[in-house]
Order: structure tokens, then sequence, then C-alpha cells
């Protein structure tokens, strides 16, 4: 894979040609683009080689170099569940999902229970906008088999890769369970939460988290067999005594907060230390603001800052790499 | 690749046993299926049969439970 900022008519120039590219950057940029085997979606914040930065006068594109074909498309949100009736044998698939839609919710809350969904790798990420156009302008996704930009839905690059190939998927979590022994188990699952059982105690969770001044930039971390898997807090409303996360808290699930950390810029560069470089990645537009990553490296990693990230579900504050290698 | 026994299976959903060398997916296969059962012990029996179609589908999976 070949990881690159590029000009529109640079990336115009990749998608006449054939090449099969997973493209993010600013929605005036991606809707300049010509139709072919390319999915996009709108992000404005990347990680590039020399470190975070605001971009809008360039995108980010992914050509997936091993690609031997792929077919974009477009997955309304009622038809979801049918992401993997595109999946080629021996591939994987890259979706998009704009943030705040419909798709983004359901495929949080029902997208491991999709028929046949971890039958070959899946990543992708959530698309975003600028912060300070959250709430005006909505995040989008492009299907490059038609040109056309959707702000529901999600956007599918099926690939088909080169015999003797090998995908893996995994993520990088900078964040440990803290050790201090509290839990948060929920009764719903959801995008919100009124209540949490806190040590086994049913409490306001909004009147916990203020009266015990939790971090709020740190997530619930839940332990998936060995699968650090993050919940980031949204916000926290004593008002309302709701609190809303950006992905949803599972019922059931033990979590507990994340332990702090000294340096995200450092955690990253550590956690990733022996990374190869052009790995398709993405990182969490909480990290970066929270990590304060603009103009800092994290690693071999380059890639779009992105509102969720996928590794077959949908995650928070979390890096998501995938690698194809020869068998 | 044989599957598991399913006393195996149903042993790896009714514990909290990490799987640190299973791949990604596998682990988040895991973890609903253990999480459904513990929300729900009558759901043992069709979760087990969901883990072993699982398995069955996937190579990567019947390698990753192969030492159970």
């Amino acid at each position: 894979m070949k990881n690159e900022l590029l000009s529109v008519a640079e990336a115009a120039e990749r998608i006449t040609a054939g090449d099969v590219l997973a493209i993010a950057g600013d929605e005036a940029l991606l809707a300049q683009l010509p139709k072919g085997n390319w999915i996009g979606g709108t992000s404005v914040y990347f990680v590039t080689d020399t470190g975070g930065a605001t971009i809008r006068d360039r995108v980010f594109c992914t050509t997936l170099t091993d690609a031997a074909a792929a077919t974009p498309r477009h997955v309304p949100a009622a038809d979801l569940a049918t992401i993997a009736d595109g999946y080629q044998p021996g591939g994987y698939s890259v979706v998009l999902i704009p943030a705040f839609s419909s798709a983004h919710s359901a495929f949080a809350i029902d997208g491991q229970s999709y028929p046949g969904l971890f039958n070959q790798p899946l990543v992708g990420w959530i698309a975003g906008v600028h912060v300070d156009e959250i709430g005006s302008k909505a995040p989008k996704v492009f299907d490059g088999a038609t040109g056309l930009a959707h702000d529901d839905g999600a956007v599918v690059l099926h690939v088909t890769l080169d015999s003797g190939k090998s995908v893996n998927v995994d993520i990088v979590n900078i964040f440990s369970r803290a050790d201090t022994g509290t839990t948060f188990v929920f009764e719903d699952t959801g995008f919100e939460a009124t209540t949490a059982k806190v040590n086994g105690e049913t409490v306001n969770l909004a009147q916990y988290i203020t009266d015990n001044t939790l971090d709020t930039r740190l997530p619930l971390v839940a332990n998936y067999a060995g699968a650090l898997v993050n919940v980031s807090v949204q916000a926290v409303d004593t008002d309302t005594g709701k609190v809303a996360f950006y992905a949803p808290v599972m019922a059931g699930v033990e979590y507990r907060q994340a332990s702090a950390l000294d340096n995200y810029a450092a955690a990253f560069a550590d956690k990733t230390a022996n990374a190869a470089e052009n790995q398709y990645s993405c990182n969490c537009i909480l990290n970066y603001l929270h990590g304060e990553l603009e103009g800092k490296t994290t690693g071999a990693f380059t890639g779009p800052i992105t509102f969720g990230e996928i590794a077959y579900i949908l995650l928070n504050q979390t890096l998501v790499r995938l690698d194809v290698k020869a068998a | 690749m044989a599957l598991p026994p399913d006393s195996k299976l149903q042993q790896l959903l009714l514990s909290s046993a990490e799987l640190s060398s299973a791949s990604l997916a596998t682990r988040i296969v895991v973890s609903r299926l253990r999480i459904e059962i513990s929300n729900n012990n009558a759901l043992l029996g069709a979760k087990l049969q969901e883990l072993k179609d699982f398995v069955s589908a996937n190579d990567y999976a019947a390698s990753d439970l192969a030492s159970l």
C-alpha cells in the first residue's frame, strides 16, 4: 500500500489510470474526483510523515497496490446487514460511514451480528468534519463507482487480492484499564446512559462522574478476550442526568476507566515502534485533540483522523491498521 | 480443520479467559457471545451453535481455537 497526500489533479490521474484507492479529504475536493475504483470520506485532519495537520487543499490517498480488482458500492442504512454479501474470496473490505448518520448508530449497535461480517478482514472509519463545523455541515462518504456523495449509509470497497497474499487487521490502543478496582456495567446497550452499576451499585452516571471529577478525556475500556475496546465519553449533563458516548456501551460488559497518559504522541510511538510503513491506518479525532497531535508524529503510521474507527466493529480513541503481506 | 469438541467450546464461552494469540475477529466474536450468554443463560445452546458456525466458516478462527 502507498499512503500519499495528493492534489485533486494527482488523485484524479491515479483514478483514471485504474488505481484502487481509499481517499480522505475535504468534501469540496472529493466532489471533484472522477468515477473509478475508489471510495472516499470527509476529513480535514490527518497524520502525515511530518505530523498531525489540518489540510484542506489536498486529499489523503491510500493506493491499495495489492488489489487485483475492487468493487465500490453504497449500502443504504437499511441494508447494512448485507455488507458481507459483497466480500470477494480471499480479499478484504474497507467501509466508510458518515458520522451522526443513522448508519453510524446502526452499525455500532448491530454490526457485530450482521451475517458473515467476520468472514474476511473489514476495516474503515467514520467520516467527520472540522470540529468548528459540527452541527452545521454533514459528514459525507463518496462512492467512486457513481461519484455520488452520501450523508447516510456506508460506502464499501470490496477488494480482491492477488493470489498468495494474506491480510492482517489489528488495533493499537494506547490506553490500559486503570487498576483502581472501579467497574462500570450498563443495563442497556446504547450511545447514552442515565444509570450504571459502579462497583455493583446503581448510580446516576452523570452525577457520579461529576462528583468524582473523572477525566472524561479517558475512555471506558472493555476487555474483549484480550483486546481492549474503548468507549469515549462525549458529554456529561447533570441537568438531564445523561451521559452521551461516541460509541455504544454494551449491556452487561464490564468497563473500567483508562489510566491517564503522560504523553499521547510518545505513547503511540512506543506502541508502533516496530510497525512497517505503508499500512492502511486511521486514528481518532479524540486522540488528535486530547493528545494535541497537531505537528506531532505517531510512529510509522500515517492516515486520516476520524470520528470513529472500524476494525469489524466501531471503536473509539484507537488506531486501526491493515497490512497485506505475502502468504 | 477439525472443530474443537463442543465441551471445549462451551467451556470457552462460559469462561473469561483471554485469547491473546487469537485474531482480533475471533476475540470480538467470542466476547460478544460470552456477553449474550451472561445476559441470558438460556441462549447458551444457540450461542454455542453460532460459535461452531463461525469456526466452520473461517479457517483463521479454527486455527485460533485449535489449541483449546
